[in-house]
């Protein structure tokens, strides 16, 4: 009697690594890392909660130098001009929607989530967070900080967990406008190493240093008017048919642990 | 099988600090301990507990990767077999240039692996986003030779494994025991 040949190590290993492959690629293992994930998130979210805690703290501004503080105080003061011309705008804003009866809600309703990792790199800026599908989300909404700063828009989603692309990645690409006025300016594109730049900006713009920079009302899952960075310098020349801006995001993206994301009220469950 | 889990439980603690602690860590910090306990497991004990702490280590990561397409458990599945092959073939003496050695090409080899997959993937289209080496790739590396040449000199100093117990001649002529 004959008995069966036994299959080699190396047939094994490999039709192990072929049907490993399939499987994920297939998308037939997506259940099983969901069950882990709703398994393994809560230490995972303790975890990162807790380093953050420790690690992320604001950088001192001892470290400044003189010149740098200076710069600093040019630019408060000239941001304190504009607050306080947004502020009298605001408070007749508010009147003016009083008076007639303006639905004063924006369409919007916000998810609170948690930076669970992340990965800031010269050429990548991506964040991990705690919620996912399960909570409504969708690929491209916007993603602020608790002062409602723009940082980015969600990339890719799981069931419990979600990628978030921050504006500085350089695949990033956010329409902008300038604060104050509603029509599209040019596209905000990450240049990474936490950067960003402000490209396509029509040459007869007014443009210049110290101009906040917010968000146009031309993407789909994005409000305008986020304020999302600041203009440090215009590049180009008048004779060119586009300008560029080098663009400073409003929060270090480094230190940031807790996020919004906006999601359209209809979605609210 | 108590230390097979036990192994697997190390292992997936080393996965946890790689996706959840590591990223928020000042620079010099920025360690990876997967690997080091991966070949301190080769080099000290057996192939089944490195295996269990390297997959239980890989679960982890993908998990919870960041959208650039990666296959952890598969890299080191693979990542094991190579290092084994080393270890039976080439690195056969336990010493600590050999451990250093192992450890050295085994983060090559995680890099590489890591790439490889990123730019396959990226270049059939799963993936969207390119993978992209870390600007500080050395600091693991450096942490990796510290702490497998700070075990394996404690473990050599408490258990007395490696130390050699064949006398050279001119020990034998002087009458050293």
């Amino acid at each position: 009697m004959t008995s069966m040949p036994r299959p080699s190590r190396w047939f094994l290993i490999i039709g192990f690594f072929c049907l490993s492959l399939f499987l994920v690629l297939a998308g037939l293992l997506r259940p099983v890392g969901d069950l882990a994930r709703h398994v393994t998130l809560p230490v995972v979210r303790f975890v990162s909660k807790n380093t953050a805690a420790i690690f992320l703290k604001p950088s001192s501004t001892t470290s400044l130098r003189p010149e740098e503080i200076q710069a600093l105080e040019s630019r408060l003061t000239h941001l304190a001009v504009d607050y306080a011309r947004l502020k009298a705008l605001e408070e007749e804003n508010k009147t003016l929607r009083l008076q007639t009866k303006f639905l004063t809600s924006s369409g919007y309703d916000s998810v609170g989530a948690r930076i669970i990792s992340r990965d800031l790199t010269n050429e990548r800026a991506l964040l991990l967070i705690d919620r996912g599908l399960q909570d409504h989300l969708e690929v491209g909404q916007a993603v602020i900080t608790d002062e409602g700063i723009f940082i980015g828009k969600i990339y890719s989603l799981k069931e419990q967990v979600a990628s978030v692309e921050l504006l500085t990645d350089p695949h990033s690409r956010v329409a902008a406008a300038l604060a104050g006025e509603q029509r599209l300016i040019g596209v905000v594109e990450g240049r990474g190493n936490g950067a960003a730049r402000l490209t396509f900006i029509p040459s007869s713009e007014k443009i210049q240093a110290d101009q906040i920079v917010v968000t146009a009302n031309t993407q789909d899952k994005v409000p305008q008017n986020l304020p999302l960075g600041i203009v440090n310098a215009v590049l180009g020349e008048s004779t060119d048919p586009f300008l560029s801006a080098a663009i400073e995001p409003l929060v270090h993206l480094n230190q940031i642990s807790l996020v919004s994301v906006l999601r359209p009220s209809v979605l609210k469950p | 099988m108590r230390r097979i889990i036990l192994a697997a439980l190390l292992g997936a603690l080393a996965g946890l600090w790689e996706i959840a602690v590591r990223p928020f860590l000042p620079v010099p910090f920025m360690f990876r301990p997967l690997l080091m306990i991966v070949v301190i497991l080769l080099v000290v004990s057996r192939r089944s507990r490195a295996v269990a702490a390297a997959a239980a280590g890989a679960i982890i990561m993908d998990l919870y990767a960041l959208p650039v397409f990666d296959f952890a458990l598969l890299r080191w599945l693979f990542l094991i077999f190579c290092l084994d092959l080393l270890i039976r073939h080439v690195l056969t003496h336990r010493s600590w240039y050999a451990t250093v050695s192992l450890v050295l090409v085994g983060r090559l080899l995680e890099y590489f692996t890591a790439w490889l997959i990123g730019q396959v993937s990226f270049w059939i289209g799963i993936s969207n986003v390119p993978w992209s080496r870390d600007v500080h790739w050395w600091i693991p590396a450096i942490w990796d030779v510290g702490f497998v040449s700070l075990v394996f000199f404690i473990l050599v100093f408490l258990t007395q494994r490696f130390v050699t117990s064949i006398l050279r001649p001119e020990e034998r002529s002087l009458g050293r025991f």
